[in-house]
């Protein structure tokens, strides 16, 4: 009874063991199943990594020209862009304003290559295919999206850490930048000690250490407070001129853009089309508050916010 | 100081009830309401009392049980997170398997562990499947629940990044989940104990639940009452110990 008992435990422990053999077979090949399945949408990473093994990782810097036709994107039978045109030189800045709802994170989601655009094509340094474009472009999202987990400096060399740095090697990297932008010893603070326009700073340097060729800000500073925006321009527009990159810029704010751009484009309501091309006063390196209150800006400006606010003509009728 | 001010309410408390209990026991109150026995109805006094005399005997089978529970426990969260981790990963395997899942739960477990027993054995095994299997779900769904949770403008944020599926997961879906994780585990530590009893019920050589069932017969209830507070205090140990994890890996909240 007792040996028979302990040949059926036996057995039993040659079937778990096998059974977990078994699970571990499965769940090795479920994930690498999902993942080659997910990567046909995101072959970015994938492609980072090859670019290291190759050795051929090429991380000086090469801007690109951006340019697109016809580009227009359903979300189901809603028609979120029509049509735009655009173009964009090498380390140009093109600031894009529109009314909220207009398509302008979306356009930028299409230019970055997150989705391919319903018609039209988008071509970014020669790549029109969207996991090109996902390749040379960085993208930063209208929230700032520090991951709460790591630490400031960890949070802007999560490029560096996805392209297979070590977290020393990436650090040191990140650290040259905290210096230069204003952010020396807030490395090691977290994001939910930081304040807005300090995340701000950290989710731009995050995106520049993409070393990508091309920058896409979506609405970078619209959450934060008109003082510390203002603030956050002056910080922002020279270190953009420095970097020398492709910018484009989505905002809503029409002094914003008619400050950073070197170009604005406004944006008319849904579907989105772009109504109007504008060349901006221009960067003279002088203060903020000076560039912004000078004769010529203003005037621009209040063309832009009627342009903007031009509304379809409606007849008040005073009851009788 | 903030030690003292985190325990003592929940202190004070129990031992107010206990303080409330011991009137009310020893002053024959209770008794006299439910028309029994005093030795029927022990006072706390009375069950500390043969908690200490019996203490090897109580620990010898406390030791038995909390053997059971932890391991137990470890299974449903190994299987438990990676359970949610497969079906995070493959909605295939979500649709196929998520139905399966819930109807575990459903099973009655007080019906199912006498069958264990006798499939199994009187051994560590029935206990473990048991435990184990009220263990998993609280786990699995909140820890799937946790990983669906995530934020969809970081996910595309670590797309432009050059991130691959498994770095995305890595560094942002599983700091995610990891206090959906941490909820379930909570939940599933509290239950095990009384997966680890109705185990012991369904047939047993040793542990509390064991121990409880031969007291119950034998009517000695002041014993029974000292395995429920040796079980409790192996169910609230635990539940600390995950809690202390919990504040150690979540330091960032």
């Amino acid at each position: 009874m007792e040996k028979s008992k302990k040949a059926l435990l036996g057995e039993e422990n040659v079937g778990a063991g096998a059974f977990f053999e078994a699970l571990l077979t499965l769940l090795t090949y479920i994930v690498r199943m999902s993942g080659i399945r997910k990567n046909t949408h995101c072959a970015n990473g994938r492609i980072g990594h090859e670019r290291i093994a190759s050795g051929c990782l090429d991380l000086t810097l090469m801007t690109a020209t951006l340019s697109g036709r016809g580009i227009g994107h359903l979300f189901g039978s809603l028609t979120a862009l029509d049509g735009l045109d655009l173009e964009v030189g090498d380390g140009r800045i093109l600031a894009i304003v529109g009314p909220s709802g207009c398509g302008k994170s979306t356009l930028l989601e299409l230019i970055c290559g997150l989705q391919e655009p319903t018609t039209g094509e988008i071509e970014v340094g020669g790549r029109s295919d969207a996991p090109g474009r996902l390749e040379l472009c960085a993208y930063m999202p209208q929230s700032d999206c520090l991951l709460p987990w790591y630490s400031a400096i960890d949070n802007a060399g999560l490029a560096l850490r996805n392209l297979g740095y070590s977290r020393p090697k990436a650090r040191a990297e990140s650290a040259e930048l905290f210096e230069r932008f204003g952010l020396k010893d807030f490395e090691d603070s977290h994001p939910s000690e930081l304040s807005g326009g300090m995340r701000q700073r950290v989710a731009f340097l995050r995106t520049l250490l993409s070393k990508k060729d091309v920058l896409l800000l979506d609405e970078p500073f619209a959450a934060l407070d008109a003082i510390t925006r203002a603030e956050l321009q002056e910080w922002l527009l020279p270190a953009m001129l420095a970097e020398g990159r492709t910018v484009v810029l989505v905002t809503h704010d029409v002094e914003e853009a008619l400050y950073l751009g070197d170009q604005i484009a406004v944006m008319s309501p849904r579907p989105g089309r772009f109504t109007q091309l504008l060349d901006c006063p221009g960067h003279t390196g002088r203060p903020r508050s000076e560039v912004v209150t000078a004769p010529e800006f203003t005037t621009m400006r209040e063309r832009i916010l009627g342009h903007l606010t031009h509304a379809p003509e409606i007849t008040v009728k005073a009851g009788s | 100081m903030s030690a003292v001010r985190r325990w003592l309410p929940p202190v004070l408390l129990i031992v107010a009830l206990f303080g409330l209990w011991q009137i009310a026991a020893s002053s024959g109150f209770m008794a006299e309401t439910l028309n029994l026995e005093d030795f029927l109805v022990p006072s706390p006094a009375q069950i500390f009392e043969v908690m200490w005399q019996d203490r090897s005997l109580i620990s010898d089978n406390a030791l038995t049980t909390a053997i059971e529970i932890v391991a137990g426990f470890s299974v449903a969260l190994v299987v438990g997170l990676l359970a949610a981790a497969l079906l995070h990963l493959s909605d295939l395997l979500r649709r196929t398997s998520y139905p399966v899942i819930v109807a575990s739960q459903t099973i009655p477990i007080i019906v199912i562990a006498p069958v264990l027993v006798v499939w199994f054995g009187y051994g560590i095994g029935p206990k473990l499947a048991i435990i184990a299997l009220i263990c998993f779900f609280p786990i699995a769904v909140n820890t799937l629940d946790g990983l669906r949770s995530v934020d969809a403008d970081s996910v595309k944020m670590m797309r432009t990044l050059y991130a691959s599926r498994w770095q995305i997961f890595k560094r942002v879906e599983i700091p995610t989940a990891l206090p959906y994780a941490f909820s379930g585990a909570k939940i599933a530590v509290a239950v095990s104990v009384i997966g680890a009893v109705f185990g012991e019920w369904a047939g047993s050589e040793k542990g509390l639940g064991h121990l409880m069932l031969q007291d119950n017969a034998q009517l000695m209830t002041d014993r029974l009452f000292a395995s429920v507070f040796v079980l409790s205090a192996i169910a609230i140990a635990l539940f600390a110990s995950i809690g202390l994890l919990e504040r150690r890996v979540l330091r960032w909240r």
